[in-house]
């Protein structure tokens, strides 16, 4: 495999990652949002976010 | 300003120049406010490779991917000024006072694939042949960008060309680990024992401790 190759792979291979990446993080960001809601709302010292 | 070669000026010689057979030619322009919303831009006849998330411009992997599977080629204009992020800018080019990330796109461009390069400068367009040395193609490209500041605030990507030294990178990686260290202790603070917290902990240190090594050298 010629080098050409061996870097358009690479820059292939950072692009799978790069949106596994932004897919994990979005998932953490919709976790965490989703428990700072519920601790909020368990609480009863905050209005649920409908109210 | 006015008295040097603008990219304008670059994009309207290289469409005069072109023939209507030539379209293995990669036009590497710097990102300028004119150029994006002058409607200047070719794009609906010219693929535009740069951040896919600026308007019109799509990401590298996707232009390759059309060129290898047999799709008439077009010609491309690159912008390499918004290639300056790690997953993009793979080569590290080591220059008499100082390190940065270059993209490898015009090399595998003119190298695998066979394009011509017209590159702006500020005293005009320099043209590389297709197969031509990777340390010619990485010498033009450097002074692409030295040029490029030239164009002072019209240059858009100005700011972010930073992210091409070894040094920022260092930097912005240490923090990713402090972030990824704290989230991980966050996320088990009761199960840290555990053998496989505790060997990804112990790995995000090493590799804390490496980074701060390499800053240091």
């Amino acid at each position: 495999m010629d080098i050409s190759s061996i870097l358009e792979a690479g820059l292939q291979a950072n692009n799978v990652a790069s949106h596994a990446l932004d897919a994990v993080g979005n998932t953490l960001h919709n976790l965490s949002t989703a428990e700072f809601a519920s601790d909020c709302c368990g609480s009863n010292n905050y209005p649920t976010p409908q109210q | 300003m006015d008295e040097f070669f603008t990219p304008e000026m670059g994009l309207a010689a290289a469409k005069v120049a072109l023939s209507d057979l030539e379209c293995r030619v990669a036009l590497v322009l710097p990102t300028t406010r004119q150029l994006n919303e002058d409607g200047r831009q070719p794009q609906d006849a010219w693929s535009v490779i740069g951040r896919p998330d600026r308007g019109g411009t799509k990401g590298a992997t996707e232009v390759f991917s059309r060129l290898s599977s047999g799709q008439t080629p077009t010609p491309i204009i690159v912008h390499t000024d918004q290639l300056y992020r790690p997953a993009d800018a793979t080569i590290l080019a080591v220059l008499e006072n100082r390190k940065v990330y270059l993209s490898p796109v015009e090399c595998i461009l003119n190298d695998k694939y066979g394009y011509r390069l017209l590159v702006w400068t500020a005293s005009g367009l320099r043209a590389l042949a297709a197969k031509s040395p990777w340390t010619d193609i990485g010498s033009l490209t450097i002074e692409h960008l030295r040029d490029c500041s030239l164009l002072g605030k019209r240059w858009l990507e100005r700011d972010q060309q930073v992210q091409r030294t070894v040094e920022h990178r260092l930097k912005s990686g240490k923090r990713q680990l402090r972030y990824l260290h704290s989230s991980v202790a966050n996320a088990y603070m009761t199960d840290l024992a555990n053998p496989t917290i505790n060997a990804l902990v112990k790995r995000i240190d090493d590799l804390s401790r490496e980074f701060e090594k390499a800053q240091r050298g």
